[in-house]
């Protein structure tokens, strides 16, 4: 299994088209920071929103490797279950997840500690909030992408990015910050992890069932 | 002899194909060529034994373990070639080698170093640099790293030319010079058969019609070239199928002794695979 995710993060970080989607990617989210200045809004749009969307790259980049090479009718040969197969991806994208995790970590402290934009405590709640929603991304996107493949799954991601940044903009619009920070309670938050961790787990299943179906 | 694969009942059911009720044995040490045309049924029942798809059978046990409870300690010493390789052309062997050290237990990268160097593939080299040929001694590479006591290769012969085939069919020889190494060998190029294999299993639309020795077939199976009146005098039993063609019969007859011993002027051909599989798909029986 170990192998299968050395595997996949090569697909992420050693294919240059990738390693480049994602340098450009967190680039841009920390020019976006700079040129967009101290914000509650922009600090709730990065942490919560756009860094937890990328969290699903490594399950796209690899599958489209997998995809291109037909690298399916292999690693079913490998002494792995697929249940193993499976597992792998979830473990790949939680791993990716932690790593985006610590950078999201280190630019809420500089909104917090650098630019003074909010307090520590309602900073980390909108980090955890942003772990929370990247927990629950990654649930939806496995299943889009074992059940749709990575064309129309990277479609479908695209559309879910759009969806995101357009309630963003009509809550920016209409709802003022006090109001979300209000909602985004430590309660909220908790039953927030519960269901992403629901959510995680149906997905697995899902995928087990979608990969098994495919492969029968 | 101890069967390396026992294949009892194995049906594979597609809406326009299926595979019917495949039983087949593949003796220890030996190489079987599975023929048959494209699309007669070989990938389905390679995939089927390997789990790859779901089949319905009565028995699937390989090193007489079996199948649905041991297939990831069955897979350890399982090596599959496919004819094209399904690594990711932005891969190298040396990052190919660092992953499979991870999933097989019994990887061993010295050895995988040394069949690299003995194939001349430069281990740093992206997978998009290679050639077919490259690209399929490398799948030999992997294959033998992990010291696989089942070597299966799904038409991994097909698409190489002559030269290159022959080097391939050189490392099956080589690698079976262990007894207890087994192939099973799928190729719709019959004349490798010819070279390696001990057994032959023909399919055809999903049915397996025989499993013989080479020998089998090189002493028993004949064509014939003869007239109607002769070709009534043969034996039901003694026709495997025939051809009516403008001006004689050709028929492949199965006890080619007998029939000699019978008529001692006959000429008769010696049937190879492909005139066998011919016969079988084109002729009457």
């Amino acid at each position: 299994m170990f192998g299968i995710i050395k595997k996949d993060f090569y697909d992420s970080f050693c294919v240059p088209k990738n390693l480049a989607n994602n340098v450009i990617g967190l680039g841009v989210i920390w020019i976006l920071a700079l040129l967009m200045g101290p914000g509650e809004y922009m600090m709730l749009l990065l942490v919560v929103v756009t860094l937890p969307m990328m969290s699903v790259s490594v399950l796209q980049y690899s599958m489209e490797q997998d995809e291109l090479a037909k690298f399916d009718e292999i690693l079913l040969t490998y002494p792995l279950s697929k249940r193993e197969i499976i597992l792998a991806k979830f473990i790949d994208n939680f791993l990716f997840t932690v790593g985006v995790s610590v950078i999201s970590f280190l630019l809420m402290l500089w909104y917090v500690v650098g630019c003074g934009v909010t307090n520590m405590k309602t900073g980390f709640l909108y980090w955890m909030a942003g772990n929370v929603v990247a927990l629950f991304i990654a649930a939806v996107s496995s299943i889009v992408f074992y059940w749709l493949g990575n064309k129309i799954g990277t479609v479908i991601y695209m559309i879910m990015v759009g969806v995101a940044a357009f309630s963003y903009v009509i809550t920016y619009l209409n709802v003022p910050v006090e109001k979300i920070v209000a909602l985004g309670s430590w309660k909220l938050l908790g039953i927030g992890f519960v269901i992403s961790v629901l959510a995680l787990i149906g997905s697995y299943w899902g995928c087990l069932k979608i990969y098994t179906k495919r492969h029968s | 002899m101890e069967n390396v694969i026992q294949i009892k009942n194995l049906s594979k059911e597609y809406k326009d194909f299926s595979l019917k009720n495949i039983t087949l044995n593949v003796p220890k040490g030996t190489v079987l060529g599975l023929v048959g045309a494209n699309g007669a049924g070989k990938s389905t029942l390679i995939q089927s034994i390997l789990g790859i798809l779901k089949s319905d059978y009565e028995q699937l046990m390989i090193f007489g373990k079996d199948m649905r409870r041991q297939e990831k300690e069955i897979k350890e010493d399982i090596a599959v070639i496919f004819d094209t390789s399904h690594y990711s052309l932005q891969y190298t062997p040396k990052f190919i080698g660092k992953m499979l050290e991870k999933v097989y237990r019994n990887w061993d990268m010295e050895k995988y170093n040394e069949y690299l160097t003995r194939f001349n593939l430069p281990a740093e080299k992206k997978l998009k640099t290679f050639s077919k040929g490259m690209k399929m001694k490398l799948e030999f590479a992997i294959a033998f790293s992990h010291d696989p006591k089942l070597l299966i290769l799904d038409e991994a012969t097909s698409g190489l030319d002559p030269i290159f085939r022959d080097e391939i069919l050189e490392l099956i020889r080589e690698f079976t010079v262990e007894e207890n190494h087994t192939v099973l060998l799928s190729s719709h190029i019959t004349s490798d058969l010819d070279k390696v294999a001990d057994y032959i299993a023909f399919i055809h639309e999903g049915e397996l019609q025989f499993v013989k020795t080479y020998d089998e077939i090189q002493n028993n199976y004949g064509i014939l070239h003869c007239g109607q009146k002769f070709f009534e005098l043969l034996r039901e039993e003694d026709i495997v199928s025939f051809k009516k063609e403008p001006y004689e019969y050709k028929v492949l007859v199965k006890n080619k002794a007998d029939i000699l011993n019978v008529f001692q002027d006959l000429e008769m051909e010696k049937a190879s695979i492909e005139d066998i599989m011919l016969f079988y798909v084109k002729g009457e029986a």
